[in-house]
């Protein structure tokens, strides 16, 4: 693929974007750009409500008033809303104009119906966020390029993408939303830890266990899933210390049945921006 | 029983007692605004004043100092509509008869004000810059107090508009109380304000957790169907944060035609607002 091609991808990357409903790979940071917020005083009606949303990391909110754009840490593994984002602006009395997500998990092109589709994934709750590909575009023409030159063959790619969050035709009414991609870049790490994990009974035990882990100095990333059981972890060394994560997990009260890693340079990524 | 000068001190009382609807900043500090808490917010405003007044009319020569304190509650029932209580208490009120050399001081609470106000047109235009118009309805109650208060629930109508634009902002309303006493108790009073306020520091917001710091001039009149008027103009300052805001204001007469109350010389104000 020539390199106009490349970048005529790219943009046509850059219009695409279905964000279902709720939705979570690993929100990690929201951005509203709110209007009419006259003075400090207007600050703290706003942020009041936003911290009520469950998902909101509330030490971090920061609002600068000349820009109008106020900044949202989010909890690792908790599930994202634009509906309650605009209700809660609504609500202090302000307007709401754009909502922009950071959001890191694993890519996968997935075959929906007639339709391949671009997923941000968190493979342990299969929970995600969807970059459907522009019904103009070659879509397969837009997942090679992803994986234009990168070796292996079609697998997961841990990346952090940054899109704007816009009603769908109806509105959003239904809950329905578009993830316009305005960025992307791959996530490099070292190693991919694959654990099989006993004792999950309910998502909270999942959560918490990706909360720990990502507490860990080595750790970039990790999902769990508490259905199947599956952890993935992935660090930045290529050696990881899989005691040290099997210890972190068993602190946790459950127990690490296997564990397996698969090193970057099995699974090269080359990314195009 | 209460004398014809009392009488005409406790009309003062609550001229002077009737704190503007405060709801948040840029909002003035003698005048109304059309800026709401969020759905659910509470916001407190504590308020004191002192007053020096004089009555030489009808044979009296009268001396007023009266010190005052004004609570209001400012609660979002939604985004759009705020209900708002303001209880003034006289915390002291010393009257000085310059004809028999006497005095006398006293402190009550005068009469209640509740208001309901609901947004009818908003414009954010930028992130900083906004436009609002409220309407504003409510009452006077009595506070059943033997000096300072009335006897009779007083209906009150009017509305307000405000635009926020870059460091200036600019509040104008009109408000109109019927008196429902009859005879020569029962003057209606139409209350118009006018404020212009400007952000000294900072020229931009830039940080997450701003204060800043902005000067006031507001007009504030007052006229009443016994043919009294007053117009106070009305310097201030406010310090604001994204908690609480203090101010402090002067209202000084630029124009008085009283023939039923005394003459407020000077009033100063000190309060502070604090958001939950």
């Amino acid at each position: 693929m020539t390199r106009r091609n490349r970048i005529a991808v790219g943009v046509a990357i850059a219009a695409l974007g279905v964000l279902a409903g709720s939705a979570v790979a690993d929100v990690e940071q929201v951005r509203l750009k709110i209007d009419g917020m006259s003075c400090p005083f207007c600050i703290h009606n706003m942020e009041k409500r936003v911290k009520k949303i469950e998902g909101v990391e509330p030490k971090g909110i920061e609002s600068i008033l000349k820009t109008g754009i106020t900044t949202i840490p989010w909890k690792g593994g908790q599930s994202f809303s634009p509906a309650s984002l605009r209700q809660a602006v609504a609500d202090s009395g302000f307007t709401l104009r754009t909502i922009d997500v950071v959001v890191k998990g694993v890519a996968r092109m997935e075959r929906v119906e007639d339709v391949h589709v671009l997923k941000i994934v968190d493979p342990g709750t299969k929970q995600a966020f969807l970059l459907a590909p522009d019904a103009r575009a070659d879509r397969r023409q837009v997942w090679d390029s992803l994986m234009a030159r990168s070796k292996g063959s079609e697998s997961a790619r841990l990346v952090r993408v940054q899109g704007r969050v816009e009603p769908d035709a109806k509105g959003g009414s239904d809950g329905s939303w578009h993830l316009v991609l305005t960025g992307w870049a791959p996530v490099q790490f070292g190693a991919q830890v694959d654990l099989e994990v006993q004792g999950f009974v309910c998502e909270n035990c999942s959560t918490g266990t990706m909360q720990g882990l990502e507490g860990l100095d080595d750790v970039i990333h990790a999902q769990a899933n508490h259905q199947t059981g599956r952890v993935l972890v992935w660090t930045a060394s290529a050696s990881p210390d899989t005691d040290a994560l099997r210890t972190k997990i068993e602190a946790l009260g459950f127990t690490v049945t296997h564990a397996h890693v698969d090193r970057s340079d099995e699974h090269a990524d080359v990314w195009i921006n | 029983m209460r004398t014809q000068t009392t009488a005409a001190l406790v009309a003062a009382l609550a001229v002077v007692l009737a704190a503007s609807a405060p709801a948040r900043a840029q909002a003035p500090i003698n005048s109304n605004v059309a800026l709401q808490p969020a759905k659910g917010g509470l916001i407190i405003r504590q308020q004191f004043r002192y007053t020096r007044a004089d009555f030489d009319k009808n044979g009296a020569n009268l001396d007023i100092q009266l010190v005052t304190s004004a609570t209001t509650l400012v609660y979002g029932i939604t985004d759009r509509f705020t209900v708002l209580l303001t209880t003034p208490v006289a915390l002291s009120r010393r009257i000085q008869n310059n004809s028999t050399g006497t005095s006398d001081t006293d402190s009550g609470v005068a009469d209640l004000t509740a208001l309901a106000k609901l947004r009818l047109y908003r414009n954010d235009s930028t992130p900083t810059n906004t436009a609002r118009f409220d309407v504003l309805l409510g009452a006077e109650i009595p506070s059943g107090d033997d000096v300072f208060s009335s006897d009779t629930v007083d209906p009150i109508v009017g509305g307000v508009y405000t635009i926020a634009y870059g460091r200036h902002a600019l509040s104008a309303d009109l408000l109109w109380k019927f008196n429902t006493a009859g005879g020569a108790a029962g003057t209606d009073a139409m209350r118009y304000d006018a404020a212009y306020s400007f952000r000294l520091a900072p020229a931009e917001y830039l940080t997450p957790n701003p204060t800043a710091w902005f000067a006031l001039i507001e007009l504030n009149g007052r006229y009443e169907t016994n043919a009294d008027s007053e117009v106070f103009l009305s310097p201030g300052v406010q310090y604001v944060t994204k908690r609480w805001i203090g101010e402090a204001t002067i209202q000084l007469p630029a124009w008085q035609n009283l023939d039923h109350r005394p003459e407020a010389e000077y009033v100063i104000g000190l309060s502070v607002r604090v958001q939950f």
